[in-house]
């Protein structure tokens, strides 16, 4: 079978498991309507039929199994209990390792799944009382080898009403004529006067003499559709060895089908409403789509900046295509965007497997709760997710989440509860993971961090300093790397994955209450609106959901605290202050307060902060290039982008620039390191943007303290 | 001319193997992935055949069929129905509801064209 169909099977697969997992998951909580049961019924059901296709064999019988036993629950012969929706979410994961297994290209084990499918198994022996078949997959025609041509006599009376089952006795008789050489006659004896005659009936029958080589299974199946419509006799004229193959009695149980028929179309009822009509685009498509937009909105800044310098009189016209231009180029990336644009739930249904397993592993009892299942986000800030919130989902079940024996000894339920939740704030998602545990181990986390030398003994933390040790590098508190949430990866690496997509991650934890971890990431990884500062000839983008204001201060509220650090009013109280200037070393920009341009930010979190420029420059859309992909990550800088005079700007990450402590000399070191992303563009500046950035890269290179072109 | 089937299937993957075969086989192919779909579908195109999955959510196979059965343009159109199970209370409740035939999953591309010639003529 073509691998192409593989590939939208197993794809089908993905969303098919997850369905099935949804709905289970709503009948474990007692939602025992048909939609929910038809949902997971359908989706199993359909895992078979293509498992079929490719000759799936294992992943057939299973399901087989599977879709039986949901089947009796369909037909309310079967009550889904807890215990039985366990079981079901088990055989679902079974499903789903198997259809991952043939996905890699692995041979599935005999026995794999023995334990649920023999469950399975007694509980359709129970209802039937009759010993487990095999699948019935094999319809192997049991066929008489019968080279020798042979005559038939065939006599076909089909029933008035044939027709309107679509049935036409002239096609019948052609596929007959297939076979063999045909010898036919009507039999016209019960043709009615054409009075009375209706013209949707048929009245004809036929005689018909068969020559063929052709089987008689073979002859018969061509009447395959019209057993019940009609009068059939067929005789083998000189009749060998004949051993007359058994017709299929229809046996129909009457009850089952009319309770299936009501139950369908009640269904049915309920269901017609208009579907939405959708259809699968290749991802790498639409990626596509985005790269070129983002190269789009660039060319379109370089148009902006050029379009300034025009004499009046030719700018006019020009400006205002220009800016239509812009204004359709943001319409454009806002729907592309949308289009890339997935409900989080793809993730969060996900995490109930991973709970199971882990709540197993350490004999805990642990109900998840999710909210905010409809939030969108890009696909790729989705993707990118998968790992820490599992990896924060383990920790919390693992770590936080007490035993029953324990959570009953502190007077809480047996079972612990775990919330997941999503939702957007300010042009980013806010996912939760909110545990009602034990919460963390402030003292064992301080011995811990003591002896990993993570701090110095004796120095004094807040309580929330000390949570967040758990994502300094190299921490782990579990005494032993427990089977689960270890695997080697600590908290570090979640906050580092994470920070490397723009997020955050965080921790908020009441001792004995419970602990909550906070992620927050922005939602698109492609572009965002940025206001573009000068500090001496650099150029930084501040994202504007950052920026509350800008303002020159008088002198008078500018300070400077004991420790060192710079502090500025604004809005009636002190912030601190950071000189760009001397975070990033620059010496070529304006040095004094007073003379500098503030602007007042606001980090996610609601931390404020402000830092000194020396000029605003701009606001403009800005197109996000990684720095990890074309540097690596530095601290205080989100990521860069390439401005509208062909310049490599840094993105600054606020929310990191109040974790700065001190200078550090990179800007320049990141910018040299970042002047091959302006030449690995699939779409080329203009020559004369170009030799500017190759103007002001070489002015770079030397450290010229000449100002570059101005924006 | 060539023959015009519509294929009903809420899987991708059916739908996908239905219609590859049948391109390949030079029929013109309509896609909808459940009963609302194909009726909207059909309400615009004009099909010669329909193949329809059973189980679909918002309209399943037997209530698409017998609304097509009430519709002139469709009274006599050969309607095959795909199922996984060949069993016979399966096949009754589509003889009933108006079904031409029926075609058992995973179907073999062969049978299936074979089938078509058979409730359908050669075009």
């Amino acid at each position: 079978m073509h691998d192409r169909f593989k590939l939208t099977y197993f794809e089908e697969c993905e969303d098919r498991i997850i369905e099935a997992e949804e709905g289970l998951s709503r009948m474990q909580e007692g939602d025992t309507s048909s939609d929910t049961i038809n949902q997971v019924f359908r989706a199993i059901h359909s895992i078979k039929g293509g498992a079929g296709a490719f000759a799936f064999d294992q992943i057939v019988n299973f399901s087989h199994q599977f879709e039986t036993v949901l089947d009796f629950v369909r037909e309310e012969r079967l009550e889904p209990d807890r215990n039985l929706c366990d079981l079901f979410l088990r055989a679902n994961d079974i499903v789903a390792s198997m259809i991952e297994m043939e996905k890699a290209g692995e041979q599935i084990e005999q026995d794999y799944g023995s334990e649920i499918r023999i469950e399975l198994e007694k509980i359709v022996q129970n209802i039937t009382g009759a010993a487990p078949k095999e699948s019935s997959q094999t319809h192997a025609e049991s066929q008489n080898e019968n080279t020798g041509e042979q005559t038939w006599a065939i006599s076909f009376r089909p029933h008035e009403n044939i027709l309107k089952t679509g049935n036409e006795p002239l096609f019948i008789i052609q596929a007959l004529q297939d076979l063999g050489e045909l010898t036919l006659s009507a039999e016209v004896d019960n043709l009615p006067s054409l009075s009375t005659l209706t013209p949707e009936n048929c009245y004809i029958g036929w005689k018909i003499i068969l020559k063929t080589s052709a089987p008689e299974d073979e002859i018969r199946e061509v009447f395959d559709f019209v057993d019940d419509l009609c009068e059939l006799n067929i005789e083998a004229q000189n009749v060998p060895l004949g051993n007359e193959p058994e017709r299929r009695a229809p046996t129909a149980p009457e009850q089952v089908l009319k309770k299936i028929k009501r139950k369908e179309d009640r269904d049915a009822v309920e269901n017609a409403v208009i579907g939405k009509s959708s259809i699968r685009v290749d991802l790498e498509r639409i990626d596509q789509l985005v790269n070129l937009v983002g190269e789009m909105v660039i060319a379109q800044s370089m148009l902006q900046e050029q379009v300034r310098w025009l004499p009046a009189e030719a700018g006019g016209k020009v400006t205002e295509g220009v800016e239509n231009l812009t204004r359709h180029m943001r319409d454009l990336q806002e729907s592309v965007m949308a289009v890339r644009a997935q409900q989080i739930k793809s993730v969060f249904t996900r995490m109930p497997r991973i709970i199971r397993e882990v709540s197993n592993a350490c004999g805990k009892d642990v109900r998840l709760t999710t909210f905010g299942e409809e939030t969108e986000v890009d696909k790729t800030v989705l993707e990118n997710l998968i790992d820490p919130l599992t990896h924060m989902i383990r920790n919390s079940v693992d770590h936080g989440v007490e035993t029953p024996n324990e959570r009953e000894a502190a007077g809480k339920n047996p079972y612990g509860m775990i919330q997941l939740s999503a939702r957007h704030k300010s042009g980013r998602i806010i996912i939760e993971v909110e545990d009602d545990g034990k919460g963390i181990n402030r003292e064992a986390v301080l011995a811990k961090a003591e002896k990993q030398g993570l701090i110095t003994a004796g120095q004094t933390l807040s309580p929330l300093e000390i949570d967040n040790l758990i994502f300094k590098a190299g921490f782990s508190t579990a005494e032993k790397i427990s089977e689960v949430s270890g695997r080697g990866v600590g908290m570090d690496v979640v906050k580092r994955n994470v920070s490397e997509m723009g997020g955050r991650i965080s921790v908020a934890s009441t001792p004995g209450k419970g602990c909550k971890m906070t992620l927050s990431l922005p939602l698109t990884l492609a572009v965002m609106d940025g206001m573009v500062v000068s500090v001496g000839s650099q150029r930084f983008v501040l994202p504007t959901i950052n920026i509350i204001e800008s303002f020159q201060p008088a002198r008078a509220a500018i300070g400077k605290l004991a420790n060192g650090v710079n502090v500025i009013r604004a809005r009636g109280e002190y912030v601190r202050a950071i000189p760009l200037f001397s975070l990033f070393n620059i010496n070529d920009a304006i040095t004094q307060p007073e003379d500098a341009l503030f602007i007042l930010l606001e980090s996610d979190e609601g931390d404020r902060l402000s830092v000194m420029v020396d000029d605003v420059l701009g606001q403009q859309q800005v197109v996000i290039k990684s720095l990890e992909t074309n540097f690596r990550n530095v601290e205080g800088i989100s990521a860069a982008t390439i401005l509208g005079n062909g310049d490599v700007a840094l993105i600054l990450d606020v929310p990191g620039l109040n974790d700065m402590e001190a200078g550090i000399d990179l800007c320049a070191e990141t910018l040299k390191s970042l002047k091959h992303i302006k030449d690995i563009e699939d779409c080329q500046p203009p020559s004369e943007a170009q030799n500017l950035i190759e103007e002001i890269t070489q002015n770079m290179e030397t450290d010229s303290l000449e100002q570059g072109g101005s924006l | 001319m060539a023959l015009t089937v519509m294929t009903v299937d809420d899987s991708p993957t059916m739908r996908d193997m239905v219609s590859y075969t049948l391109k390949e086989a030079g029929y013109n192919v309509l896609e909808a992935e459940d009963g609302v779909q194909a009726l909207s579908v059909l309400g615009q195109s004009k099909a010669d055949i329909v193949i329809t999955d059973l189980n679909m959510p918002n309209m399943d196979g037997l209530t698409l069929i017998k609304s097509l059965r009430s519709n002139p343009s469709y009274k006599a159109t050969p309607i095959l129905m795909l199922t996984t199970e060949a069993d016979d209370a399966k096949k009754n409740a589509g003889r009933e509801a108006g079904a031409t035939g029926w075609i058992v999953k995973p179907f073999n591309p062969e049978k299936l064209l074979s089938v078509l010639k058979r409730i359908a003529g050669n075009g």
